[in-house]
């Protein structure tokens, strides 16, 4: 047994019974994604205690929930060879929808989110982004840019790191990429490449309210559930609305303590936590995890209670006062980018983008599961036409003291990027409050050298820190 | 196959290129200069940025950089009920005004791109319009009519107007003010805009 890698689990709050019997999927996972011990004890040493707050139990074993669900995933090949189904899905989606398929499989069924589960381990924790390999095998170069979880699914598939699923459930909603990358891999030879696409038509008046338009809320549900019947034909295990009304409970008992924790964060000066930990416990709002959300809520009740053991002592990462700011999706794959921010005296916060519990709640009385599963996506900023968008946002700007918003990190990206830039205006406007913009990759800080993007983000904090001396005289 | 990388980062190029242009102006900048200067082919530079317009935003990042760590430095040490009055608009408005001369005293051809041409280019991108819009700190923000709103924006703008015509002459050698006459300049104006309704 590596010592190195025993030392890594244990860091992240593996039991030393687990680490015996994990140990060897533990290896080779690191050796299919080319992690080797210096790049564990880089992590140990160097990446994930100067970005992660380490000292948070919570953290630590958040972490160890990701790696967990990776291991998992690489498993994955053998649970198939033993007759398990593989059933993989990109991310943002609804969680009840592929967790329901993993409480009516239990053992026989495994779920994944392997694209953002892969590029959210390497670069958030190795700081090995899993683009460039791909840059190096195939067409997908930094002059045709393309989303890391995209890439990585091509990738995956030509080198077999992972195991082919049964079925892809693709929710492309918005993104025009996604449906495209099933075809690219049926085209690169694959005609087992079984997928099922969710999409909405993108004819919406601007500024409709998705979750309350009955027309567009019944498309989806019907889509939803149409979906499902395709995939359970791959799957061969029928999923009934029982076990879709359990998904949804697990799930939204899950986003509520987020909802806690974000308002914890919010409302608390200085604020306890940063922003990537807490981003750390939101993305999985997005995603559903094979090992369901215990290891996640356990983590993430260990710090809730630690958030609020240092809002007592009044502690946090900056001094009360600090500014804070907003983000759409803090960029915890580039995790140096909030501490950068941190070192210019400004906490990066919450997200907008998962801040979305409160909005959600409105549909509880919705007796139809796919249609309260299709209003609660509609509360997702990026599922809904631009000026929905820009209502959700503000909303969640006035409900949450921020000095100020950032965006960027997805130009690459033809679903949130091509917005971005025209969503700020409308919001500041709205808002009354200044929005920046670092220019970058969500998933890959190649394309971004430290060195470029530290005197942006220092003068960000000169700007925002200029305005909050000048808004503390009102 | 990904193109090697032989420089260190995208801040080599922009420096150079802010070089040029506060040497020789934008008009000056091209991807083949910059790159003779680095001792690069063209086709290197392109592995770090898109197009000669991408570093001329760069150029005017860079600038507003420099200018803004340079407000915050004078606000920061400022008193904002000293002798001169006018709270923190007016507090504000200086540090913006004195700021900007020290920084056209430094970078001439900078200043001159970053107030006219890269100004009319690029102030409504998202990188910049935080910066070209500082001052809507004072009138985009709630609890104000829009009637006070609108009078705040009026007061500002004319502002910005003034210090930008100073600037204009400044740098283009029309009239070159000494620190005094633009500090004396500034607090006249803003006595008599700002602190007389404060």
């Amino acid at each position: 047994m590596s010592s190195v890698h025993e030392e890594f689990l244990q860091r992240i709050e593996f039991s030393n019974e687990e680490i015996k019997s994990i140990m060897p999927y533990w290896e080779h996972t690191c050796r299919l994604l080319g992690l080797n011990d210096k790049d564990v004890r880089i992590a140990i040493d160097e990446w994930i205690g100067k970005y992660w707050d380490m000292s948070l139990k919570g953290v630590r074993q958040c972490i160890g929930a990701y790696v967990r669900e990776l291991i998992e995933l690489v498993r994955m090949k053998e649970y198939q060879q033993n007759g398990a189904k593989i059933l993989y899905c990109n991310m943002p989606t609804h969680p009840a929808c592929l967790l329901s398929n993993k409480i009516a499989g239990g053992d026989r069924l495994h779920i994944a989110h392997p694209d953002w589960l892969v590029t959210s381990v390497m670069s958030a924790f190795f700081n090995k982004p899993v683009t460039s390999e791909v840059e190096d095998s195939f067409a997908m170069n930094p002059s045709c840019r393309h989303c890391a979880m995209n890439q990585f699914r091509i990738m995956a598939q030509k080198k077999q790191i992972i195991t082919n699923p049964d079925a892809y459930w693709n929710w492309g909603l918005c993104c025009n990429e996604g449906p495209k990358t099933e075809e690219m891999i049926r085209c690169l030879g694959n005609d087992d490449w079984h997928y099922v696409l969710t999409t909405l038509p993108h004819d919406v008046m601007n500024g409709a309210v998705e979750a309350d338009d009955e027309r567009r809320v019944e498309y989806l549900a019907r889509q939803l559930q149409e979906a499902q019947k395709k995939i359970s034909k791959y799957t061969e295990i029928d999923v009934s609305e029982t076990e879709v009304i359990e998904a949804e409970k697990q799930y939204f008992r899950y986003l509520q303590k987020v909802d806690d924790l974000t308002d914890i964060v919010s409302f608390s000066d200085p604020q306890p936590i940063g922003g990537n930990d807490l981003t750390l416990f939101s993305a999985p709002t997005a995603l559903a995890f094979d090992t369901g959300f215990h290891y996640l809520e356990e983590a993430l009740d260990t710090l809730i209670e630690e958030a609020r053991e240092r809002v007592q002592k009044k502690e946090g990462p900056l001094p009360a006062g600090s500014p804070r700011l907003a983000c759409h999706f803090v960029p915890y794959c580039v995790p140096w980018i909030a501490e950068e921010f941190k070192d210019a005296g400004i906490n990066l916060s919450i997200n907008t983008f998962f801040a979305t519990a409160k909005d959600q709640m409105k549909y509880n009385d919705e007796k139809d599961i796919y249609k309260k599963i299709a209003r609660q996506w509609f509360c997702n900023p990026c599922a809904v036409n631009l000026g929905n968008e820009a209502k959700l946002v503000v909303d969640r700007l006035e409900r949450y003291p921020v000095d100020g918003v950032l965006y960027g990190f997805f130009s690459f990206d033809r679903w949130i990027g091509s917005l971005q830039k025209m969503l700020i205006k409308t919001v500041e406007e709205r808002a009354g409050i200044p929005h920046f913009y670092l220019e970058g990759d969500f998933f890959d800080d190649s394309s971004c050298a430290f060195q470029d993007k530290k005197a942006r983000i220092e003068s960000i904090g000169y700007h925002v820190k200029i305005r909050k001396l000048i808004n503390a005289g009102d | 196959m990904a193109r090697s990388r032989v420089l260190d980062s995208k801040n080599q190029i922009i420096d150079v290129a802010f070089s040029i242009v506060d040497k020789d102006g934008a008009d000056d900048l091209s991807t083949r200069r910059i790159a003779k200067e680095l001792k690069v082919s063209t086709m290197t530079l392109y592995n770090y940025v898109q197009n000669v317009e991408e570093i001329k935003k760069e150029v005017l990042i860079k600038g507003v950089n420099i200018l803004f760590a340079s407000i915050y430095e004078k606000m920061r040490n400022c008193d904002f009920n000293d002798a001169n009055g006018g709270g923190r608009m007016a507090a504000y408005c200086r540090a913006y005004a004195y700021a900007l001369f020290e920084f056209a005293g430094k970078h001439k051809s900078i200043t001159r791109y970053m107030i006219g041409e890269g100004k009319t280019h690029y102030v409504n991108e998202a990188e910049l319009r935080p910066f070209y819009h500082s001052f809507d700190v004072f009138y985009n923000k709630r609890g104000l009519s829009q009637e006070e709103s609108a009078d705040i924006e009026k007061k500002c703008k004319m502002f910005q107007w003034m210090v930008l015509s100073m600037i204009h002459e400044y740098i283009d050698n029309i009239y070159n003010m000494s620190e005094e006459e633009v500090k004396e300049c500034i607090n006249l104006y803003i006595s008599k805009m700002l602190c007389s309704e404060q």
